[in-house]
């Protein structure tokens, strides 16, 4: 199966009114699969929202190409399978009901469907009560919900989603997010541009980190956050510091140190035999906020050297 | 043609307010010539739309160079061509929009002019010419301005626009081709009941004309809006 989305060394360069260069991507590839939720993380001004917008055809790359859905970036029928949502939705102020059936005719969505299609949305974000309600009258999550219903009102294959949990409470992200699980098992591919990163740990089959215009790490989520072959080794009884790890600390009546598995069955042996009593061998996970900072930090000098 | 009918009709509810306040004025200075008796004198009543055509066909101009920027300021063209709509469909949105604004006015200038002169054929032919050339002109005027507003700021492409439209008035020579606008509106009197067709036709083909290009450049420049 083709991928649904592929950007192939697209570089996009803009030039300020002076003439004065800037390069918001450089050789950026990147595929989604079908089925797949991707998250795209990277730190402001990586390039992802002018990565979005290239694969949206709201601009143009400077160098390379990419396609959406098998037709190239900017074709208006391929954008007709997808839905986005941008960073700051905006719409035209009139009733909730009415703004998400004008996205939906843009789209080619016909009634009786368009009707029924917005009353399911309305009600999956929690604003069917509000559907008569002007959007000018929205708070800023409401205003989100609005866009993320849009996205949903033509069924799309693919859903393109720039912050879709920003502005929201936490009880709307966790709707929004099993809207989005639930989109992924009906076999829809996700591609979701966050800074929410337990989010995109809790939903994301892989993650993309983008800096300064480029791929820098594209892996499995699993893979990513897989145990770093670490272990944190908690003991009592011991009347000194073990000689284990390389950082044993007292805490609460406890030894604690952290060893790596090679290390860990010599360390429990040495907790036994001097007298202490183990309490617990915990393997060490890191969190997509550990991977995203040390990513970040890793690929920056080399980066700043080309 | 889905997404130019919403698009125009978003384009119209957009500017409603003013579409009414604008579709009074007419009314509202007719009221200074306006007598129960007799009809209004015909002079004073071509001078009173003389003003009238003028600031239509200006305002929708106006209103054509300054959609697209107000779109993008707003950050609603983000969501709209995100969609499946053509930058030549978004375009014709507005173009079409403004048509339907010209017309909504024309149509009150001519009903003005039926109630200020009465109800004789002679008048009401001419209520009716000043409706097709007003709205003619208005759109010609449009497309002009949205072909700049592509890549001009808006009072930039406005003032182009308007200038391409009225300039020729004041030359002594009038080309129905490179000033249609002038040439609609050829003669003092405006309660003539003649369209010159051909006139109106050239005006309509030069818009196709403007909207295509406008479609190209507009195709090839990116969408920037700036977050908030």
């Amino acid at each position: 199966m083709p991928p649904v989305l592929e950007f192939e060394g697209v570089s996009k360069r803009f030039r300020s009114f002076f003439g004065r260069e800037h390069w918001a991507l450089r050789d950026f590839s990147l595929k989604v699969e079908a089925g797949e939720i991707v998250g795209f993380l990277g730190p402001n001004g990586a390039g992802k929202t002018t990565a979005i917008h290239i694969a949206l055809g709201l601009a143009k790359p400077t160098v390379g190409h990419g396609t959406l859905l098998g037709r190239s970036f900017g074709d208006a029928c391929a954008r007709r399978r997808i839905g986005f949502l941008s960073e700051s939705p905006a719409f035209y102020h009139q009733p909730a009901r009415r703004v998400l059936k004008f996205c939906g005719a843009l789209n080619g969505v016909r009634e009786p469907e368009l009707s029924h299609r917005v009353m399911r949305l309305l009600e999956s974000v929690s604003l069917a009560d509000d559907a008569k309600r002007n959007i000018g009258k929205f708070s800023r999550g409401m205003l989100q919900r609005i866009g993320i219903a849009q996205a949903f009102i033509n069924d799309p294959e693919l859903l393109i989603l720039d912050e879709p949990t920003s502005a929201l409470d936490p009880l709307s992200r966790v709707q929004i997010r099993e809207l989005l699980l639930q989109a992924r098992n009906q076999g829809k591919s996700i591609f979701l541009s966050s800074h929410q990163l337990s989010e995109v740990e809790r939903i994301c089959d892989r993650v993309i980190f983008v800096q300064h215009g480029r791929v820098i790490a594209s892996e499995r989520t699993h893979e990513l956050l897989k145990t770093s072959e670490h272990f944190e080794i908690a003991a009592t009884g011991l009347t000194r510091a073990p000689a284990i790890g390389q950082n044993a600390k007292f805490e609460d009546g406890r030894w604690t140190a952290t060893v790596s598995g090679a290390e860990q069955r010599a360390a429990v042996e040495q907790i036994w035999s001097a007298g202490g009593t183990l309490v617990s061998v915990v393997p060490q996970s890191r969190s997509m906020e550990d991977v995203f900072v040390d990513l970040m930090r890793d690929s920056a000098p080399s980066y700043e050297s080309q | 043609m889905m997404p130019v009918v919403l698009l125009s009709g978003s384009f119209v509810r957009q500017n409603r307010w003013l579409l009414l306040a604008f579709a009074a004025w007419p009314f509202l200075m007719g009221l200074f010539f306006w007598s129960p008796h007799h009809a209004a004198n015909r002079e004073d009543v071509i001078g009173l739309l003389q003003q009238e055509v003028f600031y239509g066909i200006a305002v929708v101009g106006f209103l054509a160079s300054s959609a697209l920027y107000n779109e993008k300021r707003s950050r609603r063209i983000v969501g709209v061509l995100s969609k499946n709509v053509s930058r030549a469909q978004y375009l014709l949105g507005f173009l079409v929009g403004a048509g339907v604004f010209a017309f909504g006015y024309f149509v009150a200038v001519g009903t003005s002019s039926l109630w200020l002169l009465g109800h004789s054929e002679a008048i009401v032919k001419a209520a009716l010419a000043i409706i097709v050339r007003g709205v003619t002109a208005s759109v010609w005027i449009a497309s002009l301005a949205l072909l700049f507003s592509t890549f001009l700021y808006p009072f930039i492409a406005a003032a182009v626009a308007g200038a391409a439209a009225f300039l020729p008035l004041a030359l002594a020579h009038r080309s129905n081709i490179l000033a249609p606008v002038g040439s609609l509106f050829a003669g003092s009197d405006l309660l003539s009941p003649a369209i010159i067709w051909p006139v109106v036709g050239i005006s309509l083909f030069e818009c196709a004309i403007f909207l295509l290009v406008g479609a190209q450049i507009f195709a090839h420049r990116d969408v920037t809006v700036s977050l908030e």
